[in-house]
């Protein structure tokens, strides 16, 4: 175990035989990190916070810190960060809340760029890539191999689906769904990320089949449930209609376009207090 | 005062007794910091700074410099990573309210007024001498005044993202118009939903 002489490891945390600590690093009494992760300079990881193999964080990222949200009492809940995760410059990962499942949790081999902020409760799958100041309000879950430019805000409760890409300083504030571009502060779907797919090796045909779902939903002018019954005739030749008919379905459960929103608190009764303001502050 | 070893607290420092500093934090001589105060990991304050009590300074959060105006801040207020309150320039001062909370990488310049229960989202910048009243919300991404001071009033809100050109009047919901690609009033009932 390489641990600078600088650093402060406190008593209780596990830090692997294989894992580097560089200079004026704080690690918390209740932090795990598995072998081959190397921490740069200033890294500050708090909370029961667990990271696993191969990591490379860079200097000044504060992981496991407490939750921005006005319901967090100090509860003891979690971050997971999995295996080969690349994690630049002055990036923020909050621990979960108790309401929001209690656990923030990070997959394996996402490139998560300089001062990302990633919040309470969200949930990053596999081979994402988050680039320069994106930034994650709480309960957001990010599907595998979504790409997020910089500067894009993602409002709470917001679900990205696999292999979408949004363009740079975007506002997200619906579900995305999977191969998809999005672009512009109105949160536009722009068309199909067919670059994505072609890059990820997809076959002409369902990027065509793709293409042809993205006209029905958002330029045939049909109503949604009718633009989904559409789909749904071709969905047993791709199932990547499918994937997509089941991910606007879902959509529609939660609340304003967010399936996560259910779990929101539910609204408060007529005869109680009133309630507390929207509590994140992402 | 209880400080990590490693941190740097200067002797003209007046630190009330229960106050905790974490690991590489520096503070200067001239800083008072009242009771209840916690500062995280490599948190510096510097200068001619007062800080009431119960306020919370996440790691690497930074407060003033070593020269310059005066900082007041008030209690209970949240600092998070990386937020920042610049020095005021000599003679100038800034002053923060009380029960504020600052996302991560907020930017206060120098000679700001800030009320209190203002809420400030990530990244968020406001420069100098801007004044934000009481119960304002401002979201990520928002810059203010970076050319001119502004005022955000009372009870307000401006959605994430929104390029703020004007002052914003007290109970206004700001947010930005597709149709013209500028700022402008929206009804504050709809606080939901930021996408098509």
């Amino acid at each position: 175990m390489a641990i600078h002489p600088s650093a402060v490891v406190e008593a209780g945390a596990r830090v692997h035989a294989s894992a580097e600590i560089g200079p004026f690093c704080v690690i918390g009494p209740k932090v795990t990190i598995g072998p081959g992760t190397k921490l740069m300079q200033g890294v500050t990881v708090t909370g029961r916070t667990t990271i696993g193999a191969r990591n490379l964080i860079h200097p000044l990222c504060v992981i496991g810190g407490d939750p921005q949200d006005l319901s967090f009492k100090g509860e003891d809940t979690t971050t997971s960060i999995g295996d080969e995760n690349v994690i630049r410059e002055s990036v923020t990962i909050n621990k979960g809340t108790i309401k929001g499942g209690g656990q923030t949790v990070i997959g394996n081999r996402n490139l998560i760029m300089a001062i990302v902020h990633i919040a309470h409760d969200c949930l990053i799958e596999d081979n994402t890539i988050l680039a320069n100041a994106a930034l994650l309000a709480g309960h957001v879950r990010v599907e595998s191999f979504a790409i997020i430019s910089g500067w894009v805000v993602v409002h709470h409760f917001v679900t990205i689906g696999q292999y979408v890409f949004i363009g740079g300083a975007s506002r997200v504030g619906k579900d995305v769904p999977p191969y998809m571009l999005l672009q512009g502060m109105g949160g536009e779907i722009r068309g199909l990320n067919s670059v994505g797919l072609q890059r990820r090796g997809f076959k002409p045909e369902a990027i065509n089949a793709l293409r042809e779902a993205y006209r029905i939903l958002y330029r045939s002018g049909l109503p949604k449930p009718e633009a989904l019954s559409e789909l749904e005739k071709m969905d047993g030749q791709y199932p990547e209609i499918k994937t997509v008919v089941e991910f606007l379905r879902a959509a529609d459960t939660g609340h304003m376009g967010r399936r996560r929103d259910v779990r929101r608190k539910p609204p408060a009764a007529a005869s109680a207090p009133p309630p507390e303001p929207e509590d994140d502050i992402e | 005062m209880k400080a990590h070893r490693s941190a740097v607290v200067d002797p003209g420092a007046v630190i009330a007794e229960d106050v905790e500093i974490g690991p590489f934090c520096i503070v200067g001589a001239g800083v008072r910091i009242g009771p209840g105060c916690r500062l995280g990991a490599h948190v510096l304050i510097q200068g001619s700074v007062v800080v009431g009590r119960d306020n919370v300074f996440h790691p690497q959060s930074k407060v003033g410099a070593a020269e310059g105006g005066r900082i007041e801040i008030g209690d209970g207020n949240v600092f998070r990573e990386y937020s920042h309150i610049d020095a005021p320039k000599a003679g100038g001062e800034t002053r923060v309210g009380s029960r504020n909370r600052f996302g991560v990488c907020v930017a206060i310049g120098s000679g700001c007024r800030i009320g209190n229960d203002v809420r400030m989202g990530g990244y968020a910048l406001l420069g100098d001498a801007c004044v934000v009243e009481d119960e304002a919300s401002i979201e990520a991404q928002v810059v203010i005044g970076n050319e001119e001071p502004k005022r955000v009033g009372r009870g307000s809100r401006v959605r994430s993202m929104v390029p703020l050109t004007e002052d914003v009047p007290p109970s206004t919901f700001m947010d930005w118009d597709p149709d013209t690609g500028l700022p402008g009033a929206r009804d504050g009932a709809a606080r939901e939903g930021g996408g098509a």
